[in-house]
């Protein structure tokens, strides 16, 4: 005899999932796919030069790639300078354009940068930022464009005759050569420090894919980034903050950890999730209760509101019961059974008619009330009966 | 394939080095050194596992079982390989079959055999089946298992529980007591002279036989002065013997209900078996059919313990159809049994005239010729219900349960009218009265 194995070999079960391992293979494929196509997901910092969202600024760099600026974006200090070197070396004149979308770099950091590069570009900086350079301003706010360049020193500015946006940063000072005045305030601001000229720009909404096409923006961001043959683009990343991280603080076994205990958990999944076997199948019989019928019955009563039906089968239901306790035999008609329970329990025989037989409820409360006057005439003649009995036999007794 | 918790509890003691090599390797490297640790050692486990599709299993089971009662199933698990075979083994039976434990430690060293005991305790009758046999191998280690399900048919007859029987040695001894009446009690039309003894004080002189009591008396010791010398003879009877008892059950659509948990059927059965011991001991000639729209079961001219075992046998596998029985051809399948007279007894509800319509149809043809007794479950909840008067649904329910009674001694009374005799009880109360009746047929010689 050979026994059939119903668990298919190892090499069987991994011919049988290969289909769906493919299916979740290609699924993959195709989603990293999309993801490297369309660029970074959303939702991607400020003045990212390789995000094509609308705080991105891709179109930017583009732009002055094909206009022939060398363009170098660095995420760190060391880059930064490894950068400014290798223009050094090549003669180049340098821009140094700093956008810290997220925060990064404290006042001391950018003062660090002063006098590196031909031109220092700092997009939106902080107040903290701007106090450590000695920037002879008061205080910041932010106002919605168009400005007008109002002509100034700045060249780019100049050209560009406005700058636009829904959040500009200006920032209030005397400060003589800056430009896009209003209000007492200006949202770009020139000054020289360490010999070397540096632009605030307020305006960094002009950098970004989704408003660098309103007003002059356009011509201010090429104007001031594309000044000099080599541009550096400079987004601090986290290497450049002083704060510690909370991965820097963490012991280095603490991902590792998590990781095992995700592992752990998947293997106690499939040693607890590994059946016996499979399911042994069996056919049971329908289960039908007997009173199913009746319940159904008395919703249908219920729900029809059929009070005096169903009060009449409580009514011969009485009487049969009646009419076997007094011993009246089967053909004994409802004037016998009423006649003779009135007798037995000497009550009067007009009012047991109308329970047992005339009287219509009207509510479901007078049904009730029917019903359990039923019963209590149904126990009164029952003890009257056996009372009866008792008397009978101790009457023989006693003769 | 299957892993062990101790597999479990080995990945997590990765913790131990991920911490401690954090320092010197890293403790990304340890954890990737130690899952593959891990595995490396499950896959050598596998490998050293006896392999399960190589054991060689054979089966021995008890062929029947009376349901309630427990029987032992074998499995004998042969081990040809020179590995030892350890782990866990399961002998899948049906859920209904109540196999006990569900899965069991083995320890097969190569080449020999053991045996896996598993104790069936069914909860259903008909026949319960095995489907298959799985084990899973541990390796050495502990740590996995190669496992494999392996179809390995059994089956086991559950047999009708016969909870009845303990009603049987109490309506022996009423039959005992008919036998050897003398004949004022019980003499008439089904009795028949059993014989002769000597009158003792008590026995009713209209039963002396006087010309016996002549012939007796003709020896010469009789001839003294003093006293009656004389020794009067008396007559005994008892009930007749060779009496004919037909029972069809029912086993359509209304025989499915359940009452009290026990389905029609079941309670039929249970009455049917009663019945069939008693008539059987009483000398009667008993033939059973169970019947709905075809004969699903018959048993005809067995006596004695075969009797039982056939009527068992025959009714462990028969469960009730969902089909309207077929009452007309009945006259015809009890015609096919017997011409002559005997007690037919129909074990199907009463339940509404218009479900019993053509049973009723059908009872002139039967009553003609034969003494007809339906036996019908009552539902004991039906009273329960029409008793309660709480609140408002409770009278509509009472209502329904009133009208139901109603229905039921409504059909009951025109069974009674086409020459029918009827026994309604709870399920559990129905096997006995059914036998009352018989037994009191039996002492009104009404067979």
């Amino acid at each position: 005899m050979t026994a059939t194995i119903v668990t298919p070999t190892a090499g069987r079960a991994i011919r049988r999932s290969l289909f769906w391992v493919g299916v979740v293979g290609v699924g993959v494929t195709v989603a990293v796919l999309m993801t490297a196509l369309n660029g970074t997901v959303t939702g991607s910092e400020r003045w990212d030069t390789s995000a094509a969202a609308p705080t991105g600024s891709r179109a930017l760099v583009t732009v002055l790639g094909e206009q022939g600026i060398d363009v170098t974006v660095a995420t760190t200090r060391a880059a930064v300078d490894s950068a400014l070197s290798d223009a050094r070396d090549a003669g180049q004149r340098v821009t140094l354009l700093v956008a810290d979308g997220r925060g990064i770099l404290d006042g001391d950091r950018v003062a660090g940068l002063t006098g590196l590069a031909d031109r220092l570009v700092l997009v939106e900086p902080g107040v903290d930022t701007l106090d450590a350079l000695d920037f002879p301003f008061a205080t910041s706010r932010t106002v919605s464009g168009p400005i007008d360049s109002d002509g100034c020193a700045l060249a780019a500015a100049t050209r560009a005759g406005s700058v636009d946006g829904d959040a500009i940063v200006v920032y209030d000072t005397d400060v003589d050569d800056a430009c896009f005045r209003t209000n007492g305030g200006a949202a770009v601001l020139t000054t020289t420090v360490d010999g070397a000229p540096v632009t605030v720009l307020g305006a960094g909404e002009a950098l970004e894919n989704g408003a660098i096409e309103r007003g002059g923006n356009a011509a201010l961001a090429l104007g001031l980034a594309g000044e000099h043959p080599r541009l550096i683009w400079y987004s601090p990343g986290p290497a450049d903050s002083d704060v510690a991280s909370l991965a820097e603080l963490t012991p280095g076994w603490v991902n590792p950890l998590a990781w095992l205990a995700a592992i752990t958990l998947l293997v106690a999944a499939f040693w607890r999730g590994r059946r016996l076997g499979p399911v042994v199948i069996e056919n049971l019989p329908v289960v039908v209760k007997t009173t199913e019928t009746m319940e159904g019955r008395a919703r249908l009563y219920a729900r029809g509101g059929a009070r005096l039906r169903a009060l009449d089968a409580l009514r011969v239901g009485t009487l049969r019961r009646i009419a076997r306790t007094l011993a009246l035999g089967a053909g004994a008609g409802v004037d016998d059974i009423i006649t003779s329970a009135a007798a037995t329990i000497s009550a009067d025989e007009r009012a047991l008619r109308a329970l047992l037989v005339d009287t219509e409820p009207t509510t479901d409360a007078e049904l009730v009330r029917l019903s359990d006057q039923l019963t209590d005439l149904e126990r009164a003649v029952a003890r009257r009966v056996a009372q009866g009995d008792d008397t009978a036999s101790t009457e023989r007794m006693n003769a | 394939m299957a892993v062990t918790g101790w597999f479990v509890l080995l990945v997590a003691a990765g913790v131990v080095p991920v911490v401690l090599l954090d320092e010197s390797i890293g403790a990304g490297w340890a954890l990737l050194g130690w899952l593959a640790l891990c595995l490396l050692l499950a896959l050598v486990d596998l490998v050293l596992a006896a392999s399960p599709r190589a054991a060689r299993l054979e089966r021995s089971t008890a062929e029947r079982v009376r349901l309630t009662e427990s029987a032992d199933a074998v499995l004998y698990v042969t081990n040809p390989t020179t590995k030892r075979m350890r782990g866990i083994v399961r002998d899948a039976w049906e859920p209904s079959a109540g196999a006990r434990p569900p899965r069991q430690r083995l320890d097969v060293p190569a080449g020999e055999r053991r045996a896996v005991r598993t104790t069936l305790t069914p909860w259903r009758r008909g026949e319960r089946r095995a489907a298959m046999v799985t084990i899973r191998a541990i390796g050495p280690m502990r740590l996995a298992g190669r496992q494999a399900s392996i179809q390995l048919p059994g089956a086991i007859t559950v047999l009708p529980e016969f909870a009845s029987r303990k009603h049987l040695p109490s309506r022996l001894a009423r039959l005992r007591e008919l036998d050897g009446r003398t004949s004022v009690m019980v003499r008439g039309q089904g009795t028949e002279f059993d014989s002769l003894r000597e009158y003792v004080r008590g026995d009713d002189v209209r039963s002396i036989d006087w010309r016996a009591t002549a012939r007796r008396g003709g020896d010469p010791g009789g001839a003294g002065a003093m006293g009656p010398a004389q020794t009067l003879m008396v007559r005994t009877w008892r009930p007749e013997r060779d009496r004919r008892v037909i029972m069809v059950v029912d086993s359509g659509r209304t025989a499915a209900a359940r009452i009290a948990n026990e389905t029609r059927l079941d309670t039929a059965f249970e009455s049917t078996l009663l019945l069939a011991a008693l008539a059987d001991r009483a000398g009667d000639r008993v033939d059973v059919a169970v019947y709905d729209r075809r004969v699903r079961g018959r048993v005809q001219g067995a006596r004695g313990a075969d009797l039982l075992s056939k009527l068992t046998e025959t009714m462990a596998p028969i469960d009730p159809e969902l089909l309207e029985t077929d009452w007309s051809s009945v006259p015809a399948l009890v015609r096919s049994m017997t011409a002559q007279r005997s007690l037919v007894v129909l074990a199907t509800p009463l339940e509404s005239p218009g479900a019993t319509r053509s049973l009723l149809t059908m009872l002139p043809q039967l009553t003609r010729t034969h003494l007809v007794l339906v036996a019908a479950v009552t539902d004991p909840e039906l009273v329960t219900a029409a008793a309660s008067r709480g609140d408002r649904p409770a009278v509509y329910r009472a209502a329904a349960a009133e009208r139901a009674l109603l229905d039921a001694e409504r059909v009951a009374a025109a069974v009674k009218r086409l020459g029918g005799d009827v026994v309604s009880a709870p399920p559990l109360e129905l096997p006995p009265a059914v036998a009352d009746r018989y037994l009191a047929y039996k002492a009104a010689g009404r067979l």
